[in-house]
């Protein structure tokens, strides 16, 4: 306290908070170090609030939750009233709500699945009731709504992926509407190739790739990706969901398909 | 000014622990002490009960962050109005001249209802954290063994050293949160007007970031000069409650968690001394 000149005492009260302001803010550029990697690291693992996005939209209750640290409770509710305008078919509503409950808590993985599904799966029929329904449209408008949708719902999930990073069931959420909605097998291939890269990814992802090669005509390449994830798989008896005897099955199938030579077909335990 | 003269005496810490006992047991007594941390405590427990509510995450994630949630809003409020009561109380109750008239220091002073409402915090955090602890533990043995349809499933493992990095983070944010009431309070003329500010305070530390954000990237020197000013003077107080610190406790999450103490433990001396030097001048 003594390194603070006692002339200062004398000066007004406006000088002494401008002295103050000063100290604060030479404590606020030296402890910028400190700040800014832990700041980094926040982000890059839990995205700060939105509030531009919120702005207006909650009510002052959901504010002081979200300042207390009740965010996942907010989101929580959040998710209610998308549901319940999800459910009075509000399309408007719908949206608005799960563009909410991102920007509130985009850490669940399920509010990002479940809310795609709404706008990809959903949504297209409620615009096209809205547009007179599906009888009273040319197929081209209809298609044309269903497609639109579903590139929604993929920009939604994709936008998933800054908080989580090549998560496998947004991969196959992506994969799905691929194959569903825009009849783009390949792109789906490519997007269950993806997922089933990663560790935590169900077993299905890799034989539904295997599979969406085998259909667009690619039997060799599904071929020897089977063979590759075959040694991979634990036992059926093991693990029943690795299905390792039906990916035998199928490369055996696929050998027969391609009349492989018996010295060039696959032997379990063989490498 | 003190009736006796402290220019000689020198700053003691044995009278700063005498006044902090003192500050401690009194504010302890308080009823806003035991509310806060039996609601606190009784809203963890009850999370487990609310694990029906959740629809994103994993059952136990919902009972941490709502724990954590508990933690830091009860946390806020306690920490504001023990700190306005320990020392606005005395100076409207006029009994901080009985005190000042013994060879005390001002900064003495303000040092002991610093550490006794600090202590006072910091009790409420540890039961906090340890009812949260135990709520873990208890949903932990409800779960149901997870299903191998993966090479790797995640585990659903329990943040347990997580919770304890982050409650003793929040103990340290409310720290600071005490300094900067003590601040307020050394000029602040009602109690009234002291808390006001000091939630005032919090929200503005809870989004320094936005601040931050438009210094950084806003449109014109205005906007820019205005958000580096308020980026710079106030903490950010979304530090000592992220996730990347809770979830996991490994060398790199506890080197980031030692960081944003050492940042908090910084800016509370800041506030300590700013909040001595205000009182030092204040007319009782």
């Amino acid at each position: 306290m003594r390194l603070i000149p006692t002339g200062i005492r004398s000066l007004p009260a406006l000088t002494r908070a401008g002295a103050m302001l000063g100290v604060l803010v030479a404590a606020g550029l030296a402890l910028r170090p400190l700040e800014a990697p832990a700041w980094a690291a926040q982000v890059r693992q839990q995205p700060a609030l939105e509030w531009r996005c919120l702005e207006g939209a909650m009510g002052q209750g959901f504010s002081l939750g979200l300042l207390g640290g009740f965010r996942a409770l907010a989101a929580d509710l959040l998710w209610l009233r998308a549901n319940a305008s999800w459910e009075r078919n509000d399309l408007s509503g719908t949206q608005a709500a799960l563009r909410l409950v991102g920007a509130v808590d985009p850490r669940p993985v399920a509010f990002w699945l479940n809310g795609a599904r709404m706008i990809g799966y959903d949504l297209p029929y409620w615009r096209i009731e809205a547009l007179g329904g599906e009888a009273a449209l040319p197929a081209t408008v209809v298609r044309h709504v269903h497609e639109e949708q579903a590139r929604a719902a993929i920009a939604h999930l994709e936008k998933a992926f800054a908080h989580h990073p090549d998560h496998p069931l947004l991969h196959i959420e992506i994969a799905n509407l691929l194959l569903q909605k825009l009849d783009d097998r390949s792109g789906a291939a490519e997007r269950y190739r993806l997922a089933s890269l990663q560790p935590t990814a169900p077993f299905y992802a890799a034989r539904v790739h295997a599979e969406l090669l085998r259909q667009l005509g690619r039997e060799r390449d599904a071929y020897d990706w089977l063979v590759a994830l075959h040694p991979t798989l634990p036992p059926e008896r093991a693990n029943p969901h690795a299905m390792a005897d039906t990916v035998l099955a199928r490369i055996r199938e696929l050998e027969e398909k391609l009349a492989l030579a018996p010295a060039d077909r696959y032997q379990p335990g063989r490498e | 000014m003190s009736a006796v003269g402290t220019g000689s005496l020198r700053f003691s810490p044995h009278r700063v622990v005498v006044l902090a006992s003192h500050a401690f047991l009194d504010a302890v007594r308080q009823r806003v002490f035991q509310f806060t941390t039996l609601l606190a405590a009784v809203l963890v427990v009850g999370s487990l009960g609310l694990r029906e509510l959740d629809f994103g995450g994993a059952e136990l994630k919902f009972v941490a962050d709502f724990g954590h949630g508990a933690l830091v809003l009860f946390g806020s409020v306690l920490t504001i109005v023990t700190t306005v009561q320990l020392l606005g109380g005395e100076l409207e109750n006029r009994t901080v001249l009985p005190v000042l008239a013994r060879p005390v220091r001002r900064s003495e002073f303000i040092c002991g209802k610093f550490f006794g409402a600090w202590a006072v915090v910091l009790v409420f955090c540890a039961a906090v954290t340890a009812v949260l602890l135990g709520a873990l533990w208890l949903g932990a043995q409800a779960l149901p063994p997870p299903l191998a349809d993966a090479p790797q499933v995640p585990a659903a493992a329990v943040p347990y050293a997580g919770v304890l990095v982050g409650g003793a983070l929040q103990g340290v944010k409310f720290g600071l949160l005490v300094a900067m009431v003590l601040l307020v309070g050394s000029y602040a003329r009602s109690n009234l007007f002291a808390q006001a500010t000091g939630f005032l305070v919090l929200v503005i530390c809870h989004l320094q970031y936005l601040a931050r954000d438009a210094w950084q990237t806003g449109h014109g020197w205005l906007e820019r000069f205005g958000g580096g000013l308020i980026g710079l003077v106030f903490p950010n107080f979304q530090l000592f409650g992220g996730e990347y610190l809770t979830a996991g406790t490994d060398g790199a999450a506890l080197a980031l968690g030692g960081r944003v103490a050492l940042y908090g433990l910084a800016y509370t001396a800041v506030f300590l001394a700013l909040a001595v030097w205000s009182f030092r001048r204040r007319e009782i």
